[in-house]
């Protein structure tokens, strides 16, 4: 892999590139940005150009060094994890450790600190010497999806690079060359990702698909003068907390969507695109109101859910409380 | 070589590079000329402002081969290898890896061997705060007393974790946050001495998003350097600064008030897309909106919101154009999402649903500009209303003379088919004490100049109103209302019965009675509260008893 097998990150990219150019790689890094938009390959690639044999500014594939890196087996390259909950001191510690000896293939021995905002304040501390002046040929890249969790003393340590989430045709190109989807199946899991890559993953391994299918058809067959119909709605979202959880988000953002809908008349933000009609005769029948009311019964239901209530119940009062078109939507 | 950082290849290494702390600047070289130094210090205060270099470059004066002197002269071995961080009577130590007891009891064992090469064993613990207790207190007796050799320097941004066992036993010194003269005129220097060619907006810019802190200028301007090379436009600087963040704010915020939710979400989307984390851009807007309502309460005194030049004014434009009121439920959608937010996996929904709560918001008129209102219409409804009433009672029939009529000033309230109304209403504006005796009165008739009122036996005041001089002040009222001299004959009515002017009004007044009752039902605190509670609920029928029975 090289950097050209990065989907977007244009910038970030050709920052890290122009820093190798002239010889401007600096100790410390923050690289921050939505999850699983590829911060961490971005670190990992920018390792493997650094310590490329054949390639100044890149990733061969080639060289011996980029082929232990491809294997995992490279000895330079060092990956801190939150152990728990936490990166903890003990940790860090090791890493001072490790900076002792000069790196052992001679290029540069690279930490990637994975999700860096959860140090603990004793480890956030304990590195910011090490931050500040690590031992001659060592990087820290630090990677974060919160970076304003951390404290200012490492913010002030750190040049910071900012990942922005990927386009939508970004992620839905990725999808087909990567996974060989269908280009249908990407785009719709290209929309419901917001952006990011690791997201369309696991929406894709979790079967989200059938999910929001069973889910959104339902929803929008429901009519009022159905009086059980709430009853029979249940049992779409599962038992399981988790998949009830990811039914609710999708339930929130079909009632985003009509609301967004409603107030710009625009499809393209739209995550339920491929559902467009059902979606404008909604939108047409529920006032902004109603709309907003929807969005923050579902809401409520899920932190109910998230605290252990009784999922049947919470589900079914939620279901009662929406305030639905007029019979007839989507029909 | 690897390459250095700015922040590290410029760190200050002579107590003259030092910028911004002159007071303690100055503090050290006099100690150092007069030969009082202290045997442990303190200095404090917030990210990379020089505590760290200050440290070193005292230990360079007082250990310097050419010392102790106000100027180390950074050529001697001593000197170089405390900048290189190799001396051995130099030991700078990480508070924060090394904070437990048994390092400071090492360390305590060392003290009492006197330094191999130099003047003094000096010891710099860094990030002195994460010291544990006991190790904090294991340092106790050594910082109080130590070997005449041995000095203590502690750095550290976080003060208040410092036992005041151990503040009292060093001398402290505090460091400032550096203005941004200061830090673009340091960025300038090393901009020239680099070769580098940039814009004195430019270094403006990168001095403000420092904050005052030399190292966050020092790291953005490496950021720009590695970015654009050595020659640097300001575009550049723009776009790794994120000052679109700030432009993001308030056109967000523009179109919030303009109550445009498209436009709204449009930004959501462009800040989403650059990469702005969704939970940070809320507390953005939190503090955003926070400052529209500073602005309002305070008029726009700058001191108290925390803002970079030139916003503030575009921060006031855009805050007049809201009421008080309709920036206070703003503020109040956005603070009620906050735990939502927090706990969100998808902020980025929580967002559009409060973006568009807000530009969905009705805008608030304030309560005093509403009373205002309510009162000029009062006004001009009363104000509007007698001469509405006029043409009705050109000639009340039963006031004689129609000189009487016209002498009048017309903003007079005209006696109407029953004088006693705007009578009555005269006395009240002329004596208040007066009206609220005769108020509950009865007319009894008006002929040739003589007004009698009727007044149930056993009233109270009849006595007060018969003396001559309350008759004469009724009088003259009355004077003023009729438009002739009147005598007023007050009369005490036999019976319980209320007076009535004739026979013939008898059934009337019943019914005036039942009303007064059926009123008095409908204004009961139990049938109001009845009415509360139950909405949509009405009454139909009032019936009273007393006639039924």
């Amino acid at each position: 892999m090289s950097f050209k097998d990065i989907f977007g990150q244009k910038k970030p990219i050709a920052f890290l590139k122009s820093a190798m150019e002239r010889g401007r790689v600096s100790h410390a890094y923050l690289f921050s940005g939505l999850k699983g938009v590829g911060k961490r390959t971005t670190a990992e690639i920018f390792t493997r150009a650094l310590n490329c044999r054949e390639d100044p500014l890149d990733a061969c594939g080639r060289c011996a060094s980029c082929l232990k890196m491809a294997r995992g087996n490279h000895p330079d390259i060092l990956i801190l994890k939150p152990e728990g909950q936490f990166i903890r001191i003990q940790e860090i510690r090791a890493l001072q450790n490790q900076m002792r000896f000069k790196p052992f293939e001679g290029g540069k021995r690279v930490f990637i600190l994975v999700d860096a905002e959860r140090m603990n304040s004793a480890a956030a501390n304990a590195l910011l010497k090490t931050l500040e002046e690590p031992a001659p040929s060592n990087i820290l890249i630090l990677v974060s999806s919160r970076p304003h969790q951390l404290p200012l003393t490492i913010l002030s340590r750190c040049q910071l690079l900012r990942f922005s989430p990927l386009s939508r045709d970004q992620i839905a190109s990725c999808l087909t060359e990567r996974m060989n989807m269908d280009r249908e199946t990407a785009s719709v899991l290209a929309a419901s990702a917001a952006g990011s890559i690791g997201k369309a993953l696991k929406l894709h391994k979790d079967a989200y698909l059938k999910a929001r299918e069973d889910i959104l058809r339902k929803i929008v067959a429901f009519r009022k003068d159905d009086p059980i119909g709430p009853l029979s709605l249940v049992d779409v979202f599962g038992k399981e907390r988790e998949t009830l959880l990811e039914g609710l988000d999708i339930l929130r953002t079909w009632y985003r969507d009509i609301l967004v809908y409603r107030e710009t008349g625009e499809t393209e933000k739209l995550i339920h695109r491929d559902c467009l009609e059902a979606l404008k005769v909604c939108a047409e029948k529920m006032a902004v109101p109603d709309i907003l009311q929807n969005i923050k019964t579902v809401s409520r239901a899920s932190s109910a859910i998230e605290r252990n209530a009784n999922k049947q119940l919470t589900l079914e009062t939620m279901l009662f409380r929406l305030v639905h078109p007029n019979p007839g939507c989507g029909g | 070589m690897d390459y250095l950082v700015l922040a590290r290849k410029w760190r200050p290494q002579l107590f003259g590079d030092v910028i911004g702390q002159d007071h303690v600047v100055r503090t050290l070289q006099n100690a150092i000329r007069h030969n009082r130094i202290a045997h442990a210090f303190v200095f404090s205060g917030p990210r990379g402002i020089g505590k760290t270099s200050v440290a070193r470059i005292l230990a360079k004066a007082l250990n310097c081969e050419t010392g102790p002197t106000e100027t180390p002269c950074n050529v001697c071995s001593n000197c170089r290898q405390i900048t290189e961080g190799l001396s051995m009577d130099v030991r700078e130590i990480d508070g924060a890896s090394n904070r437990g007891i048994d390092e400071i009891r090492e360390l305590r064992e060392n003290v009492k061997f006197s330094p191999l090469s130099s003047r003094y064993k000096i010891y710099i613990i860094d990030e002195v705060h994460m010291l544990t207790k006991e190790a904090f207190n294991a340092l106790l007796k050594t910082i109080e007393e130590p070997p005449p050799h041995v000095l203590f320097m502690f750095a550290t941004t976080e003060i208040h974790k410092v036992p005041a066992t151990i503040l009292s036993r060093c001398q402290r010194h505090d460091f400032r946050r550096m203005s941004l003269r200061q830090i673009s005129d340091t960025l300038r220097k090393i901009a020239k001495a680099e070769g580098i060619e940039i814009s004195d907006t430019g270094l403006a810019w990168i001095a403000e998003g420092a904050e005052g802190s030399m190292r966050d200028a020092q790291s953005i301007f490496d950021q720009v350097i590695s970015y654009a090379g050595t020659a640097i436009k300001d575009s550049d600087i723009e776009a790794l600064l994120g000052f679109t963040d700030r432009k993001l704010l308030y056109n967000l915020s523009r179109a919030i008030l303009a109550r445009d939710g498209k436009t709204a979400l449009h930004i959501l989307d462009e800040g989403y897309f650059a990469g702005i984390d969704m939970k940070q851009f809320y507390q953005m807007i939190l503090r955003h909106f926070m400052n529209f309502m500073l602005a309002k309460t305070t008029g726009g005194e700058e001191r108290l919101m925390d803002l970079p030049d030139g916003e503030a004014a575009e921060l006031k434009k855009q805050a007049g154009t809201a009421s008080e009121e309709t920036l206070r439920r703003l503020l109040d959608i956005l603070m009620a999402e906050d735990e939502e937010v927090r706990r969100s996996l998808n902020p980025r929904l929580n967002l559009e649903y409060i973006l568009i709560k807000m530009a969905s918001l009705e805008p608030l008129i304030p309560v005093d500009e509403l009373l205002q209102k309510v009162e000029v219409i009062e006004r001009r409804l009363s104000g509007g209303a007698a001469p509405a009433r006029s043409p009705h009672s050109p000639a009340p029939a039963k006031t004689p003379g129609k000189q009487a009529v016209e002498a009048k000033p017309p903003d007079q309230p005209v006696p109407a088919e029953n004088p006693w109304d705007g009578y009555r209403e005269l006395v009240r504006k002329k004596s208040n004490p007066l009206w609220s005796k005769i108020e509950s009165g009865t007319f009894l008739g008006y002929e040739k100049g003589l007004l009698r009122i009727g007044f149930p036996a056993g009233y109270v005041f009849l006595d007060y109103l018969n003396e001559a001089s309350q008759k004469t002040r009724l009088a003259e009222i009355a004077r003023e209302f009729f438009g002739e001299d009147v005598t007023v004959k007050i009369e005490a009515a036999a019976g319980e019965n209320r007076p009535v002017p004739a026979a013939a009004n008898g059934p009337s007044a019943n019914n005036r009675n039942n009303n007064d009752l059926k009123r008095e039902a409908l204004n009961h605190p139990l049938v109001q509260k009845v009415m509360d509670l139950f909405e949509g609920a009405e009454i139909k029928e009032i019936i009273t008893r007393g006639n039924r029975g």
